[in-house]
């Protein structure tokens, strides 16, 4: 479910969220500017669990049409391949997990969401989200707050913002725990490599 | 003596008559339930008792989808449409809100035995030896979309809980719970939408006709409030009830059909022909007493009376006026010189032997394990035995005075026809017609193809059947039409029998060959594999000692969670997850059907495959594994079929051979296989029209084959035995064939294809066996009887 919730966010939250309301409309507008992108990210979860916050960083790879690489590199090896079909998580070893989105609700909803998202279906987020939205000039933020149901019993809310690009994503879950993720060296994805193809699915 | 007799069964016919409408109209037990008719297919007693079982989890609720495109006005449709559901007070619960289903609640019941319980994967990992603490935990901690369903960092570091209970096959149903509503998201009307579920208990059987009425208006209501809060809602259902309705309602069209065309069709008949009211009131007097027979002696021996025997029932009246009309002919043919006595004289011998063979033909249906071929043998054996007693007992008594018009004007022409026929057609030239016949049914026969499927049973609404898939295909729904069947002595048997099954259906899985399954050994591994994965964890986690803590604060966990988890594990020592703790959990929901518990000597259970995967690779897949059977009702029902209809092929073998010996008793060989003739080319005629219609055989048009064996063979020997009274004879004759092809040829217009193909059988072959019926005449040496 988490896994759907930061895709959604990442691939640009812009054409899922509703372009009934003006500034989530700008906000599409922005984000569709830049369907195909690569970024470094900086991830820092904290939890009372925790001594202190676990770091993380790695590469993000969006290609709207086929799905999204999200490249951790430090601390740990583990590559996050999400396709509308199926996602598969790749280990250090290479040992692959993959979970074909028909028989899994979660990954299936992920499934569902980016399909959407990349088809300009604006009503799919809002199905699980009360969305709230913020533009000035270049600069957005956008709140979401699950409904009560499944969503709402382990997330609190997500922020995310940004400018042509998404910035910052910061999700709070229902147990105190957080995650915070910032984007920098945003550029253009082109060309994939044989392999990036491959993990996509695009030929 | 005889007086007395008519007068014991007079009263016994008023009797009858109340006692069948009493139990009718007043207790109405009308069964439509179509499986009912089936006698049981499976090996063993948990097979029967899974098929019953997976029945009853879908049997008695009707489900709901209401879907719009704009996701607040499906929701607000179905609030109307579940308030008016509730409202109709037809339904014993309706469910649209669910109360409280988070995860939290689905992860309860398995949480304190979490230690026992890992995924496959999880085990493969920490089985083959390359499982690192450091690097697992790194992942886990850094991976943005992970779903902590298991619990918090420090309950479920490793993340194996989690991925527990994410494999459950929860996640195959579609549903999403959205605002208290269980919702799925799909197309509808061809756009995507939203769709709520709305499910409803029936307050009693989905068989029960009251039930049936008041669920089927109230949903009728509840769809219209729908739609004057959201015009393009669309409705779907699901539930047995419907099916049930839709049968019931295509099986009463077909009894009002068949029981007043042919009703209607045999007054003008007897009306055209008697031009007088009292034989066709007579007529319709033993008919009566006929039905009203039937349907007491099937609701003394059966407690009810099944739909399709009504059906069937309805054009059984054809045939019951049969006796009637033989006798009312006599009669008309004798003019002044009536007299009662000496014309049931004559009459009897007939009338016995058409009897007889007519009782040998359904006698033989008696002998079918198929409760519903029974119930319609009995049926018809009770009715004709009554119409024929009506005949002799009561007909006499009430038909003193002699008829008063002629029947000459078309007893004539008859008598001459017959005359002209014998007098010009020898046994060599009726021979040559026979075997002319026989050569132009060779191409028919060849073209004769066998269908044993059992949807011959019912007429399932196209637009029902639609609604039902895309149900399933919405929610991902499996309803179980096939499963395997697991049996053991004990539950820990049964669960690990399981496994070694599941363990084959996940290798089909990773091929891609099928969907899922679903099995109790999912939610609850046997207790010798929560030894094992105890024993895994123990091993790979390092839990005694200090080493756990020391890994966990390098990564910056904090240690006191190492110890807990250590504390927790060994406080757990000993629990065991059982099948029965897990099906008493409200977790269990939606499966809990499918362990069956006691069963016989020991356990069972059932394992739901889903999706596409052909029942071969099933059946295979449970060979080898002791207790395992794989249950396909429809295609046990169809191997069924099957197999009756060659046994009855055979049958009619042996039918066709008794007929003949009775028959040769009162005619010697040649006489007999003369009157024995026509029935066969009716049989082999009927066979070959159904090979040029391109319409298979099943197991239904062979039993019709055997009516026309035991009602055809009737006309020949009315025939022969009325030869000195030709006119009157043929015209009996006629009439009696014309009221039987009027009844089962409406029969062949039935919503129900088993019944239209029985229907279709018996009107072709009886009309080539009476048209065939003359032969008996030219092939026997009925002269030299004289």
């Amino acid at each position: 479910m988490g896994r759907m919730i930061v895709a959604a966010t990442l691939l640009a939250l812009g054409p899922g969220a509703a372009a009934a309301d003006e500034s989530l409309a700008r906000i599409r507008a922005l984000l569709d500017a830049q369907p195909r992108l690569r970024a470094e990210f900086d991830q820092t979860r904290r939890s009372a669990e925790l001594e202190r916050p676990v770091l993380a960083h790695g590469r993000m790879l969006v290609w709207r049409e086929a799905g999204v690489l999200w490249q951790i590199e430090q601390p740990v090896k583990m590559l996050v391949v999400l396709r509308e079909d199926v996602t598969i998580q790749i280990d250090a070893n290479g040992r692959r997990r993959t979970q074909r989105t028909d028989d899994d609700a979660g990954a299936a909803r992920a499934g569902r969401i980016l399909g959407a998202l990349l088809n300009g279906d604006t009503a799919t987020l809002e199905q699980w989200f009360d969305i709230a939205a913020r533009i000035d000039a270049q600069q957005w933020s956008i709140a979401l707050t699950p409904r009560r149901g499944a969503v709402a019993s382990f997330l609190r809310s997500m922020q995310v913002s940004g400018d042509k690009y998404v910035r910052t994503v910061a999700i709070d879950e229902v147990n105190g725990d957080s995650t915070q993720i910032s984007f920098r060296n945003h550029r253009d994805a082109a060309p994939l490599t044989s392999e990036e193809a491959g993990l996509l699915g695009v030929r | 003596m005889a007086r007395r007799a008519s007068l014991a069964w007079a009263g016994i016919s008023v009797a009858l008559t109340l006692a069948a409408a009493l139990l009718l109209g007043r207790y109405a037990p009308v069964q439509t339930d179509l499986l009912a008719l089936l006698p049981p297919t499976e090996r063993s007693v948990a097979a029967e008792r899974a098929v019953a079982a997976m029945r009853d989890a879908a049997g008695n609720r009707a489900v709901f989808l209401i879907g719009d495109a704009d996701a607040a006005s499906a929701r607000r449709a179905a609030g109307q449409f579940a308030a008016a559901l509730r409202e109709s007070g037809a339904f014993a619960s309706v469910q649209l809100e669910v109360p409280d289903a988070g995860p939290q609640r689905l992860t309860a019941a398995h949480r304190e035995f979490r230690f026992g319980l890992l995924t496959d994967a999880d085990r493969a990992v920490l089985a083959d030896g390359s499982f690192d603490i450091e690097q697992w935990l790194l992942r886990r901690l850094n991976d943005p979309f992970r779903t902590p369903l298991g619990g918090s960092l420090a309950q479920d570091p490793f993340g194996f809980f989690d991925n527990f209970i994410a494999s459950l096959p929860y996640r195959q149903l579609r549903f999403d719970l959205d605002d208290g509503l269980l919702v799925v998201r799909g197309k509808t009307r061809g756009v995507p939408g939203l769709h709520v579920l709305v499910s409803a208990e029936l307050a009693g059987s989905a068989y029960d006709d009251r039930i049936q009425r008041s669920s089927i208006a109230a949903v009728a209501a509840a769809e219209a409030a729908a739609h004057r809060v959201a015009p393009q809602a669309q409705v779907l259902r699901a539930g047995a009830v419907f099916f049930a309705e839709a049968a019931r309602g295509s099986a009463e069209h077909d009894v009002e059909l068949i029981g007043l065309g042919s009703l209607a069709g045999i007054v003008l008949l007897m009306l055209a022909v008697f031009r007088s009211v009292w034989p066709l009131a007579l007529g319709l007097l033993t008919v009566l007493t006929g039905l009203a027979a039937a349907v007491s002696a099937t609701v003394l021996a059966h407690g009810e009376v099944h739909l399709l025997t009504l059906v069937f029932g309805a054009s059984l009246i054809g045939e019951a006026i049969d006796y009637s009309i033989q006798y009312f002919c006599l009669y008309a043919g004798a003019g002044g010189q009536w007299d009662p006595r000496r014309g049931l004289a004559a009459v009897r011998p007939g009338l016995s032997l058409a009897l007889a063979t007519s009782a040998l033909g359904y006698g033989a249906l008696m002998l079918m394990p198929f409760p519903a071929v029974r119930q319609i043998a009995l049926f018809a054996l009770a009715g004709l035995v009554a119409a024929f007693l009506s005949v002799l007992l009561l007909l006499p008594e009430l038909l003193r005075r002699p008829y008063r018009r002629d029947l000459a004007p078309i007893a004539a022409p008859a008598s001459r026809l017959i005359g002209w026929w014998t007098a010009r057609v020898g046994a060599k030239p009726a021979a040559a017609m026979t075997l002319t016949l026989l050569v132009l049914c060779v191409p028919g026969w060849l073209q004769l193809r066998a269908d044993d499927d059992v949807r011959a049973l019912s007429s399932r609404p196209p637009a029902l059947l639609e609604q039902e898939a895309r149900i399933r295909a919405l929610t991902g729904v499996e309803l179980g039409a096939r499963f395997f069947v697991v049996e053991a002595a004990t539950p820990e048997a049964t669960l690990q029998a399981e496994e070694r099954l599941t363990a084959r259906l996940r290798a089909l899985v990773e091929q891609g060959e099928l969907a899922h399954y679903q099995a109790v050994s999912v939610f609850v591994p046997s207790a010798a594999r929560q030894a094992e994965n105890r024993e895994l964890l123990r091993r790979n986690l390092q839990l005694e000692g200090n080493a756990l803590a020391e890994k966990f604060r390098q990564i910056g966990l904090k240690s006191a969670a190492a110890v807990d988890l250590a504390a927790a594990y060994r406080e757990s020592e000993g629990r065991l997850l059982t099948p029965q703790t897990w099906a008493a959990s409200p977790t269990a929901g939606p499966f809990r059907h499918l362990w069956l518990g006691r069963s016989g000597e020991g356990y069972a259970s059932v394992v739901v495959p889903g999706g596409a995967a052909d029942n071969a690779a099933l059946e295979a897949l449970a060979a080898g594994i002791p207790g395992v059977t794989f249950v396909d009702k429809a295609a046990s029902v169809s191997r069924l079929f099957a197999q009756y209809r060659k046994a009855l092929s055979y049958g009619l073998g042996v039918a066709l051979l008794l007929v003949l010996g009775v028959l040769s008793w009162r005619y010697g060989l040649r006489g007999g296989a003369a009157v024995l003739l026509p029935a066969v080319l009716g049989m082999a005629a009927a066979l070959a029209l159904a090979g040029y219609a391109g319409s298979a055989v099943t197991l239904f048009n062979a039993m019709a084959l055997l009516l026309v064996l035991g009602v055809g063979v009737n006309y020949s020997i009315f025939l022969v035995e009325g030869r000195s009274r030709a006119g009157s004879t043929v015209i009996a004759v006629a009439l009696s064939a014309a009221t039987t092809m009027l009844s089962f040829g409406l029969l062949a217009f039935s919503g129900t294809p088993a019944l239209a193909g029985f229907g279709a059988t018996l009107l072709a072959g009886i009309a080539v066996t009476v048209l065939g019926a003359p032969l008996s005449l030219s092939l026997g040496r009925w002269e030299a009887r004289r």
